[in-house]
């Protein structure tokens, strides 16, 4: 009997925090909004992802719907990511500029790039408009940046590592390896997955 | 009067969706990715959901020889949504299965509400409908109300209507938690022919404090009132069902929806509860 690959695993990110849990409905069967689970409960411990199925075990072959959402703090990083569309210009009293729609959009876009296991970064504008993500460790800074044209430049440091100095990438070209590297992370859980 | 809720109104989330009859097929889910800048101002950031097929190798029936290099996957689910500064979902559209759901947790009046829904969900759903029939459409306020004073004197007197059809005749006399769920089902006598399943859930629970305010419980209602229309025969006529202005399948039935849930939250709440909400006083 070969037991390779029994499941198929239906992986869900991100229904909104606020997504609870509607009306039951008689009759005709339950309308269920789905819960939300923490990133643990697959990206985690083995045994973590194992709390998901005990219910499945017996039923090779079903099909699991699991929706599983990025952590909070990513939520809250695009939060303050919009929220930059509200700035005017001369937002700073020096005459900087506003950050542009598209330099917001990609700056979200990106965000699904971001590589489990590296600290969140913080978001920030620049005078020149261009809405950036940045990393400030000590001796650590990386930044990556966006101005609107589907493209990011990336610069970061590390003593004892070259630094990294990138510009006009496309955004659909992901996270950088070379700034990853200085993060430290693994890559994405898909990556991690497949390897 | 000791029941305050927050500005403007007392909707602290609204939800419309369109369920098909079979789940929505990662091809057109593609499509409707695609077609983000159609809303993105209003639904700024949008989430792929992939369907994946993992090894589960940690499972007792899982044998030893589970590593593969690629695991197949495709589009699952997408959300679109839009969040504030706090992380707090605003407004957003998931599709899942076979259901297309837009809810916002900012409802202000249905004349601002309704046209964003019904504008986002006609974009996705013509393209759904071309290739998988319009089953339901459900329509879902949820409300809720604080006791702004002395927990002691807790008491649903002034909130509840004391001759609800909807509710039992005890529940008004309770001080201390109680729910109270309720669904039916009816066959209106509208078209498209269909039946539909009303709720009206009343729920009273010491809840959480309102921000900024010292750490004291306070007691919490929250009034969901749901519709869910199941056609009889589903919908695969997209001009019937989306493009013909007010008189199209979907507008209508969530106008009537829409005034139904008036109504029911009508017979709930007492009369000076219901000429203070905006809105809800006839």
């Amino acid at each position: 009997m070969n037991h390779q690959l029994p499941l198929t695993l239906i992986v869900l990110a991100n229904l909104p925090p606020t997504w609870g849990v509607g009306c039951d409905s008689p009759v005709l069967g339950d309308l269920v909004y789905e819960a939300r689970l923490p990133t643990a409960m697959i990206d985690g411990h083995p045994d973590a992802t194992a709390s998901l199925l005990p219910g499945i075990a017996a039923e090779a072959g079903v099909q699991l719907l699991g929706p599983i959402s990025p952590a909070h703090e990513l939520d809250v990083l695009a939060g303050k990511l919009l929220s930059f569309g509200g700035y005017k210009p001369n937002w700073d009293g020096e005459q900087a500029c506003s950050p542009s729609d598209d330099g917001v959009y990609d700056a979200i876009d990106f965000l699904s790039f971001l590589p489990q296991g590296i600290p969140t970064p913080k978001p920030m504008v620049l005078a020149s408009g261009d809405v950036a993500l940045y990393w400030d460790d000590g001796p650590l800074y990386a930044e990556i940046g966006f101005d609107g044209s589907h493209t990011y430049y990336a610069y970061a440091e590390r003593p004892g590592s070259a630094a990294v100095h990138l510009d006009d990438e496309p955004i659909k070209k992901g996270f950088p390896p070379a700034v990853l590297a200085l993060l430290g992370g693994g890559g994405t859980f898909v990556e991690r997955a497949a390897a | 009067m000791p029941w305050v809720f927050g500005e403007p109104n007392p909707v602290t989330r609204f939800t419309v969706s369109i369920e098909m009859r079979d789940p929505i097929a990662p091809g057109i889910l593609k499509q409707i990715a695609e077609i983000h800048g159609r809303f993105r101002q209003e639904l700024p950031r949008k989430i792929e959901q992939q369907l994946m097929a993992l090894p589960l190798p940690f499972l007792p029936f899982s044998g030893p020889m589970v590593q593969q290099a690629n695991f197949p996957h495709q589009l699952g689910g997408l959300v679109f949504d839009y969040v504030g500064p706090t992380g707090t979902t605003l407004r957003a559209l998931n599709l899942i299965q076979n259901r297309v759901i837009y809810m916002t947790t900012q409802y202000n009046r249905w004349g601002e509400t309704w046209p964003l829904a019904h504008r986002i969900l006609s974009e996705c759903g013509k393209i759904i409908i071309e290739a998988n029939a319009i089953s339901g459409i459900l329509l879902e306020y949820q409300s809720t109300y604080q006791w702004d004073d002395d927990n002691a004197e807790f008491n649903l007197a002034d909130f509840i209507r004391a001759d609800s059809d909807l509710l039992p005749p005890s529940l008004i006399h309770r001080t201390s938690a109680v729910h109270s769920y309720n669904g039916w089902m009816e066959r209106p006598n509208d078209d498209p022919p269909a039946a539909r399943v009303d709720n009206v859930n009343v729920a009273i629970a010491e809840g959480p404090n309102l921000l900024g305010e010292p750490p004291t419980t306070r007691w919490q209602a929250r009034i969901a009132v749901q519709h869910r229309l199941v056609f009889d025969a589903p919908i695969a006529d997209r001009q019937q069902f989306f493009d013909r202005d007010a008189d199209a399948v979907f507008p209508a039935c969530v106008d009537r929806m829409h005034e139904l849930n008036k109504n029911f939250v009508r017979r709930v709440l007492a009369d000076a509860m219901i000429a203070r909400v905006p809105g809800l006083a006839i």
